[in-house]
Parts: C-alpha cells; sequence; structure tokens
C-alpha cells in the first residue's frame, strides 16, 4: 500500500517539475522573442536615426551653399513688426 | 544628495544658462534695440523671438514660417536641416532643458494660485498644438507666399506670446516710433499674452503642452531622439508611478509629451527609467 502511494507521489512529483520546467522554457522562449524584438525595434531605430542624420546635415549644407543662412540674417537683423504684433 | 534629487537645479541651471545665451545682448534692451550681428543668421533650438532686444541667434520657428513662404522661389533646406538635426539629437530635450519659454513657464506655475492637474479634458488639448503647427506655422504661410506673394509668419503674428512678451513689449515701450504704430493687433496679442501668462500659473507648462508648435516638431522625434530618457520594459513593473507623478500628459516617460526631465526616475522604485545613453551598458 505505502509502495502505491510513494509511487504515485513520486509520478505526481515528476509531473509538477515536468510542468514547471516547460513553464520556464516557454518563459525563455518568450524572453528570447522580446529580446529578438528589441534588437530588431533597434537596428530600425538607427537605421532611422542615420538617415536622419544625413538627410539633416544635407539639408542643411545645402541650405547655406543656396544662400538660406543670408536670408535668415538679413530677416532677424530687422525687427520683425509681426513678432512684436505690429504689423 | 542622491543623484536623482540634484537633477531639478541642475536643470534649472542649464535652463537659466540657455536663457542668458540666447539673450546675450544685455545692451540692447537699454537702447531698446535689436542685435545686428552675424551671429543672427544661426538658430537656436528653442522658442526665442529674434526681435528680442536681447537675442543673439533667430528663431526657428519666424525662420521656418518666413522660409516657408518663399517656398515658391527655393525650398528651405538649411531650416529643416536644423530641425532635422536637433530633432535627431536632442528633441524634447530642448523642451525641457533649451527653452528660455519654459523656463518662465515653470516659474510662473511657482506662484502660488489653486493649480489644476492633469485629466482627460488636458490630454486632448495636447492635441491642439500640432493644430496650430499645421494651420499657423505650416499652411497660412505656404498658401500666402505662393498665392498672394507676400510673408505672413501667422503663428509669430497671431499667436506667439514670447514675441509679445520678449519683442512687443520692450519695444514698444522703449521706441516711440513703434508705439504709434501700435493698434489693434498689438492690443489682441497683449491680451493673449495675459491669458497665456494666467494659464501658466495655473497649468503646469500649459502653453508647451497645448500650444506650442515648435514642441509639437520636436515631439515627432521622441523615438529617434538620441537624447533623452527610456524606460527599460525588462525591469518595468508596470505600476504607473511615474505617469502618476509626471504633471505632463504623458502616457509613458519618453513618449511625446515627455519634456525629457527625469523627474520620474526618482519615483521609479524599480530602476526602469534611465537616460538613453546608457543603453549599451544594460543590454
Amino acid at each position: 500500500m505505502i509502495d502505491k502511494i510513494a509511487y504515485i507521489v513520486y509520478n505526481m512529483l515528476r509531473l509538477l517539475l515536468f510542468v514547471y520546467k516547460s513553464d520556464r522554457k516557454a518563459g525563455g522562449i518568450q524572453k528570447m522573442r522580446m529580446r529578438a524584438d528589441m534588437e530588431k525595434g533597434q537596428k530600425k531605430r538607427t537605421g532611422l536615426q542615420i538617415l536622419t542624420g544625413v538627410l539633416g546635415a544635407a539639408l542643411l549644407v545645402g541650405g547655406v551653399w543656396q544662400g538660406e543662412y543670408a536670408v535668415t540674417l538679413n530677416k532677424a537683423i530687422h525687427i520683425c513688426l509681426e513678432c512684436i504684433g505690429i504689423g | 544628495m542622491d543623484k536623482g534629487s540634484r537633477l531639478p537645479f541642475r536643470r534649472k541651471c542649464i535652463q537659466l544658462a540657455a536663457a542668458l545665451l540666447y539673450n546675450a545682448n544685455i545692451k540692447g534692451f537699454q537702447n531698446a534695440e535689436i542685435y545686428k550681428g552675424p551671429l543672427k543668421g544661426m538658430c537656436v533650438p528653442g522658442l526665442n523671438c529674434y526681435s528680442c532686444p536681447g537675442a543673439v541667434a533667430a528663431c526657428p520657428l519666424g525662420t521656418l514660417q518666413n522660409a516657408l513662404s518663399s517656398i515658391r522661389y527655393r525650398i528651405p533646406m538649411y531650416i529643416l536641416g536644423i530641425f532635422l538635426l536637433s530633432g535627431l539629437f536632442l528633441g524634447r530635450v530642448i523642451c525641457g532643458f533649451l527653452c528660455p519659454f519654459g523656463l518662465l513657464q515653470e516659474l510662473m506655475y511657482k506662484i502660488p494660485l489653486p493649480k489644476l492637474k492633469k485629466n482627460k479634458i488636458t490630454r486632448s488639448l495636447c492635441w491642439l498644438k500640432y493644430l496650430i503647427l499645421g494651420i499657423f506655422v505650416l499652411s497660412i504661410p505656404i498658401y500666402m507666399g505662393i498665392w498672394n506673394g507676400m510673408p505672413v509668419p501667422a503663428f509669430c503674428k497671431y499667436i506667439c506670446p514670447a514675441g509679445t512678451l520678449e519683442g512687443g513689449l520692450v519695444l514698444v515701450a522703449g521706441n516711440a516710433g513703434l508705439r504709434k504704430l501700435a493698434g489693434g493687433l498689438f492690443t489682441w496679442k497683449v491680451v493673449l499674452l495675459l491669458l497665456i501668462l494666467f494659464s501658466m500659473m495655473v497649468l503646469y507648462r500649459s502653453f508647451c503642452r497645448f500650444l506650442c508648435p515648435l514642441g509639437a516638431i520636436y515631439s515627432l522625434f521622441a523615438k529617434i531622439s538620441i537624447l533623452g530618457i527610456r524606460v527599460d520594459e525588462n525591469k518595468c513593473s508596470g505600476c504607473q508611478a511615474c505617469v502618476r507623478h509626471c504633471r505632463l500628459d504623458v502616457k509613458k516617460p519618453g513618449d511625446r509629451e515627455c519634456i525629457q526631465c527625469g523627474s520620474c526616475m526618482d519615483v521609479c522604485t524599480a530602476g526602469a527609467i534611465c537616460r538613453k545613453k546608457v543603453r549599451k551598458e544594460n543590454m
């Protein structure tokens, strides 16, 4: 009788251990997926950052080259009547 | 004093330094005249009217509107480049650390008056700044520039309280010629300025949250800006203590409404909120 109970308890413990291990494995897979998603997101973000940086620098240089710095300067050294609520 | 508790003081020092640097032409306030040096062709990242007697550089919003007004002659590459680079490197860190008008709003909020807390209405009002950006900063200057051939910086003309406060009041007070020209539009801008100043006393950074189109532009860079704060999703317990602590209408630290001030870092018990620069060390 005791043998049978011990056998049942032993199998139940094995079952519990199996469930626990599978759960951890599933969690691990989920974490791995999360990490992969994060890395994918990070790569996408880095790509966007490079694109924005290159585009921004190109536009800035292009703007200075076509004389927009002088245009901005010309506007800014005169009182902007609209800005102060006159014009 | 731990690292986190020193942050508000440091931020105030940076804000003050930026405000002084943008308005370093002290002599201009005495003579009621604006600075006319070569630096004025550059744009500062924050909202600072270039008709302010102290201003040593141009305002990005004013420059954008004027450039859009002449879009039929040339594409405004210079100012777009400045916005892309400022947004990429700093994003809304500019609002939190480098905007003189932001500093003014925070100081005004310290005036002891009953305060209104954030709610669903303030959250909805945050969309107003995108509407102002679309209509007053982009559409009207482009429309008037293309079809009427005249530059109309509509946001500066009808709304901008920074222009009225920093430029208008000082110049009109000190210049008799300008005083004679001041009419209905000036009255409208002064009334609007007073309303906005009052709202700053009862609502934290009200202009920044609901009306500022510059903040709306920088908010578009929230996800890609190099500086700022971020949430480590692995450490975050989802307790929402950071969102409850923040006086802005954020849904999550570092989102489009976040000015990256970092005050939520102190309240996060899980230590999940950190500066973006430490990203690689954590991974």
